[in-house]
């Protein structure tokens, strides 16, 4: 199986299962915030309702790709999922409890509006938008142990270290990177469909601008916490740190330059930040609101490709070299390319007509409770 | 925890997220069609009930669906990371199946979301049911693709004569598409470390699994295997209706459970439970014709399990089955006793596997396989037993269409009628998949793999099982009081 191929059909899953995680944890707790205004604000309880209406959508989108991801890494990547189930494999429980968690207390969240107290449906609320960071809190575990295979002792015969797996000092600030961006994205994300939304319901233009001002504000500990991992990669995986860097810091180069798009995510973050702030400031600037969304899920998709594809032609960084992309694909099987990718386009087609329908039909206030 | 400790335990884990998984599993499958039909039946006749009645199913779904993608996931992980050598047939075999399922799990997911939202949005009535009819042919498509997957480990189609090298007994499993080198070489090691649980998933390891392909090539020539083998036609049959069944008669007892609480709507309960007893009946007669089909196949490429629910542990006749099969009631059928002799006579005596004489493993195994006896014979009996009672009960129902003015006065018995289905078919089930799953054992993949030589080589921990148990039956009590809450309780949101 093509190398390449298999790695374009797992890059294209992730990403899109990135973007609905993204802006679903951040519309979560859009949700529970509007639902607390309500207490002065009736109407903000419809804008709590309308995004947890989104946080449904989007999670049954996330989840279906999610089950893609694994399904794609035991056909293409059979060796790697080995490697990183029998050393991870209490890291992905925190994910996979997560999701329980995340989808039962939607369902409580939802079916309890009205019918428990304030308080209490704020709780729930609260669990459903914090359940929702602990799922990649599990699953970056997998990309900090790609980044630096802590508790990785030995791969033939393969020995693993679970508990050493889990203390991966780079586990922390990607993890923090990730919940801070998710959050960022989610509000940018809001501020675009309030923004439209807008047009027909004047109301709305307030929350698109406060939403616009708290997803650029988190903009700058995302900056702090960015410099953080980033630092950290030069001590932990100083290969991928160089694949960042090569061409911006002088005297370093790696078998792969992705500094274009490093650069691409950092300047995007300005530019939101600023953005954000101006919108916040001139709220009728509607066309500066829709930029937040589709610009915000581009740094989204700069930064995932800088840190994954930066490791190539390596899958596992060790140090300056690491294990080899190659090493990991599945060739039990022939699969030719052409038919590898062109199985990908049902799937692909049905996804985008579904969220064009469900997006509209959302928007359009078509889906009742 | 020991080796054979711990595999006794992940076996038990594994049955019981099977089982757990398998009530979703009858869910979806049997309300999907329920719905279909339900739906069909309320356009045409333009009845407002049954098309409620459609929806409160389509309901359902919807939330079983979401649960049973949320536990499928823990079963996932969980599992692979038990039973980690189960990779190398994801990698090969069962990847084309597993691929579809990719294709078949985005439809079902974004056509049941669709078909949900958009009740009573199209003016067209019939476009709704082109959703569902949609929604039903990918939850069908889901459940046979991965039904292919299990029968492949049943019949290992495609490996030629490969397993009969070994076992004289076993037949000749389709044509030889798999790297012959290859896959002896695997054996070789898996027997060679047979006896440390974990030892031989070695294997699945990235540096091996390159020194292997690139020593013999690919491991499979042709990736449809799994989906061409008649074995895996006859079981996708044969678990599609029974999984159907169950779930039409769980939505019927639903709602006979309702009747029974003297809820106002009665008329529209009644309908509902006729309509879904109907569907559940004709499905119970066709799943008892399948039933032949696929003890056909059982017979002619799993003796030890023919012989097991044959209660053959002597070569003896069996009038009903030799009569339905052959023709001839005096027909002697293969038992125990001449499965052993055959693996005794070994046309291949001095072949060694792993250090072990493919004699001493081919009478070891067929021993272990009729050890199993005293715990198949007696669930396949009980099974067939609820099996003559249901198929008699179905008729029963079916002839509420028939005699209407002998029912007329004793239709309050359909909900009973429905509850005692809403239990046969899923015991028939249960037990049908015990014997399956059982009556393939001493093997994993039947003639190929132990089940220890899949296990995890890091050693079992007992705490990823009590893990995975636990958030099992957390995930079930959840999915169940959900259904309680939305079905029973009638919650929406804000209280309307």
């Amino acid at each position: 199986m093509d190398t390449l191929a298999a790695l374009l059909v797992l890059g294209f899953v992730l990403l899109v299962h990135l973007t609905f995680v993204n802006i679903n944890i951040g519309l979560g707790f859009l949700s529970v915030a509007a639902r607390w205004r309500s207490r002065f604000d009736q109407k903000a309880e419809e804008v709590s309702k309308l995004s947890l209406k989104f946080v449904a959508a989007n999670e049954v989108v996330s989840g279906v790709y999610g089950t893609l991801i694994t399904v794609i890494l035991f056909g293409l990547w059979t060796g790697f999922v080995n490697v990183v189930v029998q050393v991870l494999f209490f890291a992905l429980l925190i994910s996979v409890i997560a999701i329980i968690v995340r989808l039962t207390s939607i369902a409580a969240y939802w079916y309890t509006w009205g019918k428990v107290g304030f308080g209490t449906h704020i709780i729930l609320g609260l669990i459903m938008a914090i359940s929702g960071l602990f799922i990649p809190a599990g699953f970056r575990y997998i990309f900090a142990y790609m980044n630096n295979p802590v508790g990785l002792i030995r791969l033939s015969p393969l020995e693993g270290d679970v508990a050493a797996a889990l203390l991966n000092p780079l586990y922390t600030p990607l993890l923090l990177h990730t919940w801070v961006g998710a959050l960022s994205i989610g509000f940018f994300a809001a501020s675009t469909g309030f923004a439209w939304a807008s047009r027909r319901n004047e109301y709305l233009r307030g929350w698109a601008a406060k939403t616009a001002l708290v997803g650029a504000l988190l903009i700058i500990p995302q900056g702090v916490l960015g410099f953080w991992y980033w630092s950290s990669l030069s001590e932990h995986s100083p290969l991928l740190f160089y694949a960042l860097n090569t061409g911006l810091i002088s005297g370093i180069s790696a078998p792969t330059n992705v500094s274009h798009a490093f650069l691409g995510m950092v300047l995007i973050g300005i530019y939101l930040l600023a953005a954000g702030l101006i919108y916040y400031s001139n709220p009728t600037r509607v066309s500066l609101a829709y930029t937040l969304a589709p610009l915000s899920i581009l740094s989204l998709y700069f930064g995932e490709i800088a840190q994954n594809w930066g490791k190539l032609p390596y899958l596992i960084i060790q140090g300056q070299s690491g294990l080899e992309a190659d090493l990991f694909v599945n060739r039990l099987i022939v699969i030719d390319t052409p038919t590898l990718l062109i199985a990908v386009v049902p799937i692909v087609v049905i996804t985008l007509g579904f969220v064009v329908l469900l997006y509209h039909y959302l928007a359009k206030g078509y889906m009742e409770s | 925890m020991g080796g054979a400790d711990y595999l006794d335990w992940a076996l038990n884990l594994s049955a019981l997220g099977i089982y757990i998984h398998a009530v979703t599993v009858a869910i979806v499958i049997g309300f999907s069609l329920a719905l279909l039909i339900v739906e069909f039946v309320g356009i045409r006749r333009k009845d407002d009930l049954l098309l409620k009645a459609a929806k409160t199913v389509s309901l359902a779904l919807l939330i079983v669906f979401v649960y049973g993608a949320a536990t499928g996931t823990l079963v996932e992980f969980g599992l692979l990371q038990v039973w980690s050598g189960v990779l190398l047939v994801a990698g090969s075999f069962a990847f084309i199946p597993f691929y579809l399922e990719l294709v078949a799990f985005v439809l079902e997911a974004a056509t049941l979301i669709a078909l949900y939202y958009t009740w009573g949005k199209f003016r067209n009535p019939w476009s709704h049911w082109l959703i569902t009819l949609t929604y039903t042919f990918a939850a069908l498509l889901s459940g046979a693709l991965i039904t292919s997957v299990n029968s492949w480990m049943q019949a290992p189609w495609g490996v030629g004569e490969i397993v009969k090298q070994i076992y004289p007994w076993a037949p000749s499993y389709g044509p030889l598409v798999v790297n012959v080198d290859f896959l002896l070489s695997v054996k070789n090691a898996l027997v060679s470390v047979s006896g440390s649980a974990g030892g031989g998933v070695a294997l699945v390891n990235p540096e091996i699994l390159s020194t292997l392909t690139e020593k013999f090539g690919e491991l499979l020539y042709d990736p449809w295997i799994a989906l061409k083998s008649p074995y895996s036609t006859q079981s996708i049959l044969h678990q599609l209706l029974a999984s159907a069944s169950v779930g039409v008669f769980w939505a019927a007892s639903g709602f006979a459970i309702l009747i029974l609480r003297r809820r106002v709507e009665g008329e529209y309960y009644l309908k509902a439970v006729k309509t879904l007893s109907a569907i559940g009946a004709v499905l119970i007669l066709a799943q008892g014709a399948t039933a032949h089909w696929m003890g056909a196949v059982v017979y002619e490429y799993q003796p030890t399990k023919f012989a097991l629910i044959a209660g053959l542990d002597v070569s003896k006749p069996d009038p009903l089955v030799g009569l339905t099969m052959f023709g001839d009631p005096n027909h002697i059928f293969d038992g125990f006793d001449k499965l052993v002799e055959v693996a005794k006579n070994h046309p291949n005596p001095s072949l060694v596997i792993g250090g072990v004489s493919v004699v001493d493993i081919a009478v070891a195994d067929t021993l272990k396989a009729s050890n199993l006896m005293g715990v198949v014979y007696p669930m396949y009996m009980i099974k067939v037993g609820v099996a003559a009672l249901s198929l008699l009960i179905s008729l029963a129902i079916l002839s509420v269409f028939v005699f209407r003015r002998f029912w007329q006065s004793r239709l309050r018995l359909l909900p009973y009628i429905a509850l005692v289905m809403g239990v046969f078919t899923p015991l028939m089930a249960g037990l049908g998949w015990a014997v399956r799953e059982i009556g393939r054992k001493p093997w994993t993949v039947y003639g190929l793999v132990y089940p220890n030589e899949i296990l995890t080589p890091l050693g079992g921990s007992p705490l990823v099982a009590t893990t995975v148990i636990g958030g099992l039956i957390v995930g079930f009590i959840l999915l169940c009081l959900t259904l309680y809450l939305v079905l029973v309780k009638g919650f929406k949101v804000g209280g309307r």
